[in-house]
Formats: C-alpha cells, structure tokens, sequence
C-alpha cells in the first residue's frame, strides 16, 4: 500500500518525497489532494460563472454560489499549497516558497480589502471585476462580494501559508493555530448545511457563504496541518508513540461521530419522531455509547500494543541481564585467570622444590647410612681377620653372613645414589649420536656376550638431542638385562628405533625369557625384583633409573613380553626438547 | 734425598675426621699397612686450623707432612678448611688429600678447584680401604717428594 503511494506521488509530482513513513506519507498525501482539490474547484467555479453552469457555481439550484473572488482566491491559496508541498526538495525550495507565498499573500490582501469593505462601508470594485453581469443577477446587499467570514478565512489561511516555514521565530507554530481557526470556521458553516440551520452560514458574517466554500475552507484548514505533520502541534498525532496511535484512531471518529448522529437526531425530531428532550437524551446515549466503544476498542488494541512492548522489553532485559552476567563472569574469569596463573606457578615452585628435597634427601639419606654402614663392615671385617678359627664355627659363619649384608646394603645405598642422581645432572643436553653410543656399550658388554654365546645387533639408530652419559646408560642397561636373562637358545638382542609423530621409537628386542604381563609395570618399580638373589643377582634397580632417564628426556618406556617368548622394550625420546631444556641446549 | 728420608722415615700425617669409627678404622688401617708415620687426630676443622697453627692446646703440635681431610663435619667443615689453608701462606704447601663418603660431582669439582692434592672416596668395605690405605703409603711416603716441613 504505502509502496502504492509512493509510487503513485513520485508519478504525479515527477519528484521523490522524502517521506519517512505511512503516517507522515498519508497526511502528506491528504495535503496534496487538498491543494489539487482546492484549486480544481476553484477553477470549476469560474468555468461555471463564464458559462452560467449553476451546478458549478452553487452545487444546488437556490444555495448561495462561491463568488468568483472566492473561487479566485481559492486557485491562489491551493496553488501556494501545492507549491508548499515540496519545501524538503532543496533544488526547488527557494523559487516554489517564494511563488506560494506571492500566491497566498494575494489571496490574504483580497481577503483583507473584503473586510476592509465592509468594516469601512466602502467599495473598492473589487466585488465586481469579474463576470459582473452574471453576478448582478443574484439578489443581496453587496452583488459579488463574498461573505465576511470567506474574507476573514482568506486573510487567515493566507497569513497561515506565509508564515508556513518560516525561519525560526518567536510563534514557529502560529500558522498551525491559524490554519485550525480556519477549519473550525468552515465547519460552523458546513454544520449549518448539514443540520439545515441558515442562521449558521446565512447569520451576518457568514451571509451567503457557498456550501462547496464551507467544505473547502474545513478541508484547507486540515491540508495546511497535514503539509507539515512532523511539525509542532502536528507531531502529537503522528509521531510513533502510543499516545499518537491513540489520537490518529479516535480523533477522525471524534469528528466526524457527532456530527452524524447529530444530523440522524436532528431528522428524526424534524419528521417528529421525537421531541428535543427525548432528541438530547438520545444524542448524549448514542455518543456516550460509540464513545465508550470506541475507547474500549482502542484501550484493547493499545493493551496489545503495550503488552507486545513490555514483552519486548523484558527480553530486552533478560538479554541484558544475560550479558550483564556473562561479562560479569568473563571479568572474573579474566581477574582469576592470573590468579590461577600464580597458583599454578606456585605449585610449579611447590613441585620442583619438593622434588628438589627428595633428591637431596636421597642423597644425604645415602651418605648418612654409608658411614654406618662402613664401621659395621670395617669392624667385622676386624673381626673376622683376629678372631677367625678362635670363636666356634657358627660365630665365623653369622660373622660371614654379617658382613655378606653389608656388602649388600652397600649395593642398595650405591644404586640409590645412582637412582637420586639421574635428574640431579646439571649438564644441557646435546647431540647424541645413538649409534655411536650403542657401539660404545657393545664394547664394554662383549665380553659378557662371548660368554653366553650369542650376538647383539642394531638397526639405524638416530641422533637425539639428550644426556650421552644417560642415554649410554639406559642401553647398557637394557641389553645387560637382555644377556642376563638370557634364554635356552643362543641370545639376540637387537636395538632399532624409527619415527613416530615426533617422537623416536627405540625398540630393544630380545629372545629371552620373557616377564609375565601382569609384572609388566611392576618392573620398573625400584627395588622391585621377579626373582631371587640366588637365581639372578642385583637389586632391581636397573629398569628403575632406565624409567628415570627417559622420563628425564620426555619420553615414555614400556615393555611387550610373555613368559618364554622373548622380551620388547620400548622407549621413546622426543625429537624437539620440549621442556626449559632448549634453553640449556640453545 | 736427605728431606725425603728425613720426612718419610717419620712422616707426620693429621687426620681430620668427626666419626670416632673411623678413625678407629684409619689407624687400625694404618697399623696393619705398617705405614710408617705417626697420626694425629683432630675432631673438626676449627681444630684442625687450630693444629696446624699451633694455636690453643695445640702450641707444641708438630707441622704435618700430609693432611687427610673428611668434608663432612660439625663446626667447621672440610671445604673451608682447604679454603683457609690455600689462602694461608704459612701453610698452602701442604698436601691435602680429601678422604670423604661424599661422590658429589660438585663437592669433587670444588675440591680439586682449591688445588686438593687427591680426592678419594671412602670405600665401605673394609678391604678395599686397607687398599686405599697402601696406596696413599706407597705414593705419598715413597714415590712423591714432599717439601721440606719446619718442625
């Protein structure tokens, strides 16, 4: 519809109205087909007076016709509205504002010699310069002179049109007021023809005022609100808020109501279908019952509206209270986020200095059972070397024993300092040619190879950035364990390694007697021995500080067996340092 | 030659060492190893200092040819004591050889940094220290030459 509209304006006025909305576009409209109106009829009635069409000069035979100055007058004041229309198009602004104004003045310095005439009992031939012997043919006191009211109307539309945009003064709203004035003065006369009362358009100052001038008048009035509905007074109605949705729906009906069940009372007590009383009473129901419905229907709709408003405007709070309190939680987050930083940090700190502790505790631990540990040797020893064969056989054999526990309480402390020591190392890491180091561990271990019969072999192995001293420690330690349980066939042990999602994966596989699953983890436990001191000598240390020197590198090792079938351990070093370590390396 | 067989036929040797086992051990060790020297004994290293400075009680202790020095003690510990004796003029002459259960790479480091003459690690079975008491005998008071020492 609006788009309709639209369309159809920019048709006829060839321009584009800078129109905002359906509301703003509809009193706009209103105005132009005012202005349109006004000057058609205008010219209707002075082609009715050069032709003597009485239909065009009075509607109905015996009403009083608009008198051509009128009619004039009218042509003038709708072409000044029509020129009016455009004011918001810059280009044409200035020349259409200046012609509307020449237009409405004329119209308005017409209007004032009418009065003139007839406050000063003058005749300024102005009455007559048109048509003149046409308009001598209709009786009255003044042939052609149209009624004080029409002057006073002219006077005062064409006064509301020349101050119509004018620059910011002290009543910017003045030409509202006047252009209400002239509507409301037009509708006493139009409520005269409709209610056929003469005394409301024939009385003295409304003498002989023309029905189609009386309907004019009210609809110019309305035309020259409605050119500027974002304006002042016009605002009140038209804006978006509640109140004007209010007014635009009950105020037409407000209008236009009782003036129609004014006229319906008014005939019924003329055909004497009831008295004036009993017309009063009726009237009053009849408008408190439209009305009431009317307020009811609107009141209804408003609630809708409202209630659509409030909805959105709990939404509107839900969502903010939702983002209130998740920027409230993201500034808390933000605020424990360092905090968290700091407890991690300190925890870190906690880590690495309890760590710290149970290293040196390991290693003080050690030395303080050494010294001991030294003098119970040393004495027994003593003893053993004075007193051997001159005490009996059994106080030689506990002596034996004794001393045979030291030796092996030495052995336990030895390999706890080993163990304490493997990440007590200070040394950076570096390249370390694992090849190089595996021939390096073949040399020492050898010896034990020959003995057993059988060979140790390797694959390509890498270079890694690590400890050398460690990592030649972790082999020797592994193919060691691979000779010392050693199977029934001739041993092979071999070590590989290959890449695997950067990471080195070392394998050392051996044909030995294999380790039941279920002990799997348990071997890597400190101290933690399969088999007993007679059957395979050691502490069970070995696979303990191999599981430290790996984790020590970042890496993780693991073991795939079954009794009798052979053992695989794995180990893995990463091929970049991922730890503070690149530092030391760097 | 006259100083090596004046010093080597009665070569004064000062034990620095808080474990009274120990020291019962070292000279039993020394005993059996018919080392031909005379040790002295001293608790800690403020005594030690004391010793060889000829201070306190210890105004008629003889100068020793050889220090055998524990690093582990109460009052004052084996590496100060080296540190005093290398900043001592009178005195950082004398061999000092460390006889201690620390293996701490760092404690080794530092030793041999102030110039320690040997460092050995006290083995725990006795036969392996009788046989580091022969070897000290056979090199210090038969192979080395020692400077000559004011009694």
């Amino acid at each position: 519809m609006t788009g309709f509209l639209r369309a159809w304006v920019d048709k006829i006025s060839g321009m584009k109205l800078p129109v905002q909305d359906t509301v703003m576009l509809r009193c706009r409209l209103f105005s132009l087909f005012t202005a349109i109106a006004t000057i058609m009829i205008g010219f209707l009635v002075l082609i009715g007076w050069a032709l003597d069409l009485i239909v065009l000069k009075s509607v109905l035979s015996g009403m009083s016709p608009m008198k051509p100055n009128t009619a004039v007058c009218f042509v003038l004041l709708g072409s000044a509205l029509y020129l009016l229309q455009f004011h918001d198009l810059a280009a044409q602004g200035m020349r259409q504002k200046r012609s509307a104004q020449i237009a409405a003045g004329l119209a308005a310095v017409v209007g004032l010699a009418t009065l003139a005439e007839y406050v000063l009992a003058v005749d300024l031939g102005i009455d007559r310069l048109l048509f003149h012997h046409a308009v001598a043919e209709y009786p009255g006191i003044y042939p052609g002179r149209m009624a004080p009211v029409s002057a006073l109307e002219f006077v005062i539309l064409g006064a509301s049109l020349l101050l119509m945009d004018a620059p910011a003064q002290r009543a910017p709203r003045l030409f509202q007021y006047l252009a209400l004035t002239g509507t409301v003065l037009g509708l006493i006369a139009l409520l005269g023809y409709a209610y056929g009362i003469p005394e409301l358009y024939k009385v003295f100052p409304y003498s002989s005022v023309a029905l189609s001038t009386a309907v004019l008048f009210t609809l110019f009035g309305l035309g020259i609100l409605l050119a500027r509905p974002d304006f002042g007074l016009m605002t009140t109605a038209t804006s978006e808020h509640l109140g004007s949705v209010m007014a635009r729906r009950i105020l037409p009906l407000a209008l236009i109501l009782p003036f129609i069940i004014g006229w319906f009372r008014l005939q019924g007590e003329r055909a004497g279908l009831y008295g004036t009383e009993f017309g009063l009473a009726l009237f009053a129901a009849c408008n408190v019952v439209i009305f009431t419905l009317l307020i009811w229907w609107t009141a209804r709709s408003m609630n809708r509206v409202d209630e659509a408003r409030n909805l959105i405007n709990e939404q509107l709070l839900k969502t903010n209270a939702i983002l209130e309190r998740e920027s409230v939680q993201r500034r808390r987050a933000e605020q424990a986020l360092p905090e968290a930083h700091e407890q991690l940090q300190l925890r870190i700190r906690e880590l690495a200095r309890s760590n710290m502790d149970l290293q040196q505790f390991a290693y003080v631990a050690s030395h303080d059972l050494q010294t001991p540990l030294r003098s119970i040797n040393g004495f027994l020893q003593l003893l053993s070397d004075n007193y051997r064969g001159k005490l009996d056989a059994q106080a030689d054999e506990w002596i034996d024993r004794t001393i045979a526990s030291t030796q092996r309480m030495q052995q336990l402390i030895r390999d706890l300092l080993e163990y304490s020591r493997v990440d007590s190392r200070v040394r950076p890491f570096e390249k370390v040619d694992c090849a190089a180091v595996f021939d390096e561990t073949m040399e020492l271990l050898a010896p034990s190879v020959r003995e057993i019969g059988g060979q140790a072999t390797r694959g390509d192995l890498p270079t890694v950035l690590g400890d050398r001293s460690l990592l030649s420690q972790l082999l020797q330690n592994l193919i060691s364990n691979a000779i010392k349980y050693h199977g029934s066939e001739p041993l092979r042990v071999h070590v590989s390694a290959e890449k695997s999602g950067g990471k080195w994966l070392f394998s050392v596989r051996d044909n030995g007697i294999g380790i039941e699953p279920k002990q799997h983890d348990r071997i890597f436990q400190i101290f933690r021995r399969l088999h007993t001191e007679q059957a395979y000598p050691g502490t069970g240390i070995g696979l303990a500080i191999c599981q430290r020197i790996v984790h020590f590198h970042g890496g993780a090792i693991w073991v795939k067996s079954q009794l009798q079938a052979g053992s695989t351990f794995y180990f893995t070093i990463p091929e970049r340092i991922t730890s503070g370590r690149l530092e030391a390396v760097a | 030659m006259t100083r090596k067989s004046r010093n080597s036929l009665h070569p004064e040797i000062l034990l620095v060492e808080d474990n009274e086992n120990d020291v019962l051990l070292t000279r039993e060790g020394f005993k059996r190893a018919k080392v031909p020297a005379r040790l002295h004994h001293v608790e800690n290293g403020e005594k030690c200092m004391a010793f060889l400075r000829r201070s306190g009680s210890y105004a008629d202790a003889p100068m020793p040819d050889i220090v055998l020095l524990d690093l582990n003690m109460p009052v004052m510990d084996g590496r100060e004591v080296l540190e005093q004796i290398v900043a001592d003029p009178e005195l950082n002459r004398l061999p000092v050889v460390v006889l201690t259960t620390s293996e701490g790479e760092q404690d080794i480091l530092r030793m041999y940094r102030l110039r320690c003459s040997s460092y050995i690690v006290k083995p725990v079975d006795f036969a392996d220290f009788m046989r580091v008491i022969h070897g000290l005998n056979d090199y210090w008071f038969s192979t080395v030459v020692l400077p000559e020492t004011p009694r």
